[in-house]
């Protein structure tokens, strides 16, 4: 298979509200990243390839298994890590973990000994055996991954996984979840607001906007290719040198922000005119480098905002 | 910068066929209440009755004069009445928070996400529920049919009373059938245990009040249906072949039961779900 | 680059302040003085961020030490409050009003007149770019609407300061863009604005100024890089593509002031490490402009943000 999901016409109503209309689409192997404004139907889209919903219209299949026939094969190997808390009351993590584990099939013994690898796995591996109420916003997040991962799924659902967590943490999760997709060969669809996450993790992206695919494909060609600008950060006399490019015919922008874009015109020849400028005036070069658009770039684009 | 050394392997064990989740459900429901010792004691209460009754058949074997300890197949529905109380607080201990609980700590989009339909969730609770009421019910009930023929020495009250059986048992179900279900619905409803306890004991004796007072005014039990209590009564005494005692007819009677069951289904078909349902 | 701010009083001042609670300590003997302008303020998850916060907005009161806003110390001074905008992590409103409503209605508490809070409410929503749902119930909002509304509250006033925890969260890319481009331009105009907020790379395009708060004490405070410079055991580490990068690293190599602790190749470039970034930059200037060992297409220093900043300092 080239796809772990697939939608085929797939339209969902709530109401008078046409959630999905039509949609046809397709995630990769791998990691695909899943954005879209605030209600472009994201997370129906997720609700009903898990089962939560029925679609009005359309076909859905995840793992090469129809999502209308054949429900619960499908959950088996999937793992779902929902945006908000979850969790079941009254267990400490081992519990709720391995009772995961065995409503998804595994026998006791093997659930519990998966929950103790996979809690270790996440980081929460010395606060198992306490109540999971007793957690902070951090190691919810991560029992609930831990939680998606007791039974060995071929692919995970994962939404806004780094909520609320510091940046510490954030950055544990993502580095976890870039193992799972690059190393561990588990597929993943990630939904988050937060793009650099999505590019950090993630090898293609599926935008939507207002109930329909607004763009797909792999990150890197969406970007496109890079052109004249670049990213450029000194040391120095920053008001004289930027003075000096203009009136070499540098065009400049976001000079107040850390780092600015220079568009170096065809008749300067490349950025070592950028170089020469600056060792000319005395200036030091801290950051140089093609400016390339960047995946929120795409995602402007995509829904039409400049 | 991976931070972690146990790195993630993959399962290759064994994994059981779709179906069996709701013995998880229900033996981990199970579970969390034996372990409270509280509720133990509790437990413990609800076999008081059987106790005094084993030692009333133990009497009445041995002592065959004392003519008023004598079981009949009434001692039995009598038994069964007396346990409606203990039936009552098992069913707001146990039942209040089953599914109240998950709903406060939105534990159902982690269970619907497994491979389990929405049908084996329920049954799993309501299997919890049913496991205890049953405890209270039904196995002492039959219990205490065992201790006479065995006090006695022989099966004459049985070959007596051979319809007990199933009276027993078809009594006990309905006992229990509406008890699970009525709470285990109203604990959908809700993400507060309490709340839901509360809900269910204001029901109880809120109908029970309007029946009362109904009937000081009119002076007939004809609107017995009104009081849920009454409907349970009214169709035990008729399986127990002896005349209903209030002035339904006892298939109104049964057909409030029923009518509650099935509203309590559909009401759990409704709020069991991954997603609020939008209206 | 930052530009220098001309007015140098501090907008918060903070001097040997300490907050408990019982025998949670929440703020441990703290002096800081946070400029004028937009400060990033971000700390782990318990170290006295939230504290610090609600000590500057008045809602605390410090067990020992001074606090002083905008000039004034905050505690019980109403008069200052009206010069401050808060705009609080936590989620909660009069689901049943309109946007509108409740921005008027929270404007009016601060003694504005009817007409003056209408047209200041209308103004501040517009501003957050929510007038086309100004007149639908807040119970109806989607979560980024919630958190801009939240924003409207906090500005509708019009005021000096304004305090923003973790402002964009719940919004979509777009909305995150256009309120990161909200804060520069008030900072621009000369309003200050601290904004608490785990998400560093965010932080990082609303301002090069953070304080870095930790264990319940100020761990650093001031500009990015310069803070980075200062952090001896962490060499600058520079990535340099190049065309010939084992030729480049020769040269470095040649250069003892130059500093070079240590390199590393990888696919097109060469990571070096080094003691004295100042010489190391000019001369890679210096060898990009005359493309004397090849050319020179990128040079970036692959830790010299505030994701590493953090990560150094916060053990």
């Amino acid at each position: 298979m080239d796809a772990v999901v697939q939608l085929d016409g797939v339209t969902v109503i709530y109401g008078k509200n046409q959630a999905l209309k039509n949609v046809t689409a397709k995630f990769a192997k791998g990691a695909v990243g899943l954005l879209g404004p605030n209600g472009a139907g994201k997370s129906t889209m997720l609700k009903s390839l898990l089962g939560f919903v029925k679609p009005d219209q359309g076909r859905m299949t995840v793992l090469d298994l129809d999502v209308a026939q054949a429900p619960l094969a499908i959950r088996a190997r999937i793992g779902y890590m929902p945006e908000s808390d979850a969790h079941i009351p009254g267990m400490n993590a081992v519990s709720f973990v391995a009772y995961c584990g065995q409503l998804a099939g595994l026998p006791a013994t093997d659930a519990m000994q998966r929950a103790h690898e996979v809690l270790y796995y996440v980081g929460l591996g010395e606060a198992r055996y306490r109540n999971v109420e007793t957690y902070s916003t951090g190691m919810k997040q991560r029992i609930k991954l831990a939680q998606a991962l007791v039974h060995d799924p071929d692919l995970l659902f994962l939404d806004e996984p780094t909520n609320g967590m510091d940046p510490k943490g954030r950055e544990e999760m993502l580095e976890l979840v870039r193992d799972l997709g690059h190393n561990k060969g588990v597929s993943l669809i990630l939904s988050s607001h937060l793009l650099p996450d999505v590019e950090y993790t993630c090898d293609h992206v599926v935008v939507m906007d207002k109930g329909q695919i607004a763009t797909q494909g792999p990150i890197n060609e969406l970007k496109g290719p890079a052109g004249r600008v670049y990213e450029l950060r000194i040391k120095g006399d920053l008001r004289g040198f930027l003075d000096l490019l203009a009136q070499q015919g540098m065009q400049t922008q976001a000079t107040d922000e850390d780092v600015m874009r220079v568009f170096v015109p065809d008749a300067l020849g490349n950025h070592q005119a950028i170089f020469k400028a600056a060792a000319g005036f005395g200036v030091q070069v801290r950051h140089l480098r093609p400016s390339l658009p960047t995946l929120e770039d795409v995602f402007a684009k995509a829904i039409g905002e400049e | 910068m991976p931070i972690h050394d146990q790195s993630y392997r993959h399962y290759g064990g064994g994994r059981a066929p779709a179906g069996r989740s709701w013995l998880v459900i229900a033996w981990a429901g199970i579970w969390t209440f034996l372990r409270k010792r509280a509720f133990l004691g509790v437990l413990l209460g609800t076999q008081i009755p059987f106790v005094i009754r084993a030692v009333q058949m133990w009497i009445s074997a041995n002592y065959p004069q004392a003519s008023m300890v004598t079981p009949s197949a009434e001692t039995f529905r009598a038994f069964l009445e007396q346990q409606s109380f203990w039936v009552f607080v098992i069913t707001v201990y146990v039942g209040a928070g089953l599914i109240a609980n998950d709903r406060r700590a939105n534990a159902l989009q982690i269970y619907l996400s497994k491979p389990l339909m929405r049908s084996e969730y329920i049954l799993g609770k309501l299997a919890v529920l049913f496991s205890f009421l049953t405890i209270v019910t039904l196995v002492p009930a039959l219990l205490l049919l065992l201790l006479k023929v065995l006090f006695d020495g022989n099966f004459t009250f049985l070959k007596n009373n051979l319809f007990v059986i199933p009276a027993i048992t078809i009594s006990a179900l309905l006992q229990v059938l509406l008890a699970s279900f009525t709470m285990l619905a109203l604990s959908s409803l809700s993400k507060s245990a309490r709340y839901v306890g509360i809900l269910y004991v204001g029901i109880t004796f809120f109908t029970s009040a309007i029946y009362g007072a109904l009937y000081a005014i009119t002076g007939s039990t004809r609107i017995s249906w009104i009081s849920i209590g009454a409907n349970l009564e009214q169709v035990v005494d008729v399986i127990f072949r002896l005349k209903p005692r209030y002035a339904t007819p006892w298939q109104v009677s049964l057909l409030v039961i029923i009518g509650l069951i099935v509203v309590s289904i559909s009401v759990l078909e409704r709020r069991v779900r991954g997603v609020e349902v939008v209206t | 680059m930052e530009a220098v701010a001309t007015v140098s009083r501090p907008i918060v001042s903070a001097e040997h302040v300490s907050k408990w609670y019982g025998q949670v300590i929440g703020l441990n003997d703290v002096s800081v003085s946070v400029p004028p302008g937009v400060t990033g303020l971000l700390g782990p998850n318990g170290a006295g961020k939230s504290t610090f916060m609600k000590l500057i907005t008045g809602q605390l009161r410090p067990s020992k030490g001074a606090i002083k806003v905008l000039g004034e110390p905050i505690w019980r001074n109403p008069k200052i409050y009206f010069q401050i905008g808060f705009c609080p992590e936590q989620d909660a409103f009069y689901e049943r009003m309109t946007g509108l409503e409740w921005v008027r209605a929270l404007v009016r508490l601060n003694g504005l007149g009817e007409k003056e809070a209408d047209d200041a409410a209308r103004a501040a929503l517009a501003a957050v770019d929510l007038m086309e749902a100004a007149n639908k119930k807040i119970g109806a909002y989607s979560k980024g609407m919630r958190q801009r509304v939240k924003m409207a509250q906090a500005l509708v006033h019009d005021p000096q300061l304004l305090i923003l925890d973790e402002p964009l969260s719940g919004m979509d890319p777009i909305g995150r863009r256009k309120t990161i481009r909200l804060i520069r331009d008030w900072g621009r105009a000369g309003k200050s604005i601290i904004v608490s907020s785990h998400i560093l790379h965010e932080i990082e395009s609303m301002t090069s100024n953070i304080l870095l708060i930790n264990n319940g004490r100020i761990l650093a405070e001031g500009n990015i890089h310069q803070i980075r410079e200062l952090i001896d055991k962490h060499p600058h580490s520079v990535y340099v593509r190049a065309q010939d990068p084992r030729r480049v690293a020769r040269e470095f190599l040649e250069n003892p002031e130059d500093d070079v602790r240590s390199m590393r190749f990888e696919a097109g470039a060469v990571v070096v490490e080094t003691g004295r970034p100042d010489a190391f930059y000019a001369r890679v200037t210096d060898m990009a402009a005359t493309g004397e060992f090849g050319t020179i297409d990128e040079v970036t220093s692959p830790d010299d943000n505030l994701q590493a900043v953090f990560q150094y300092l916060v053990k």
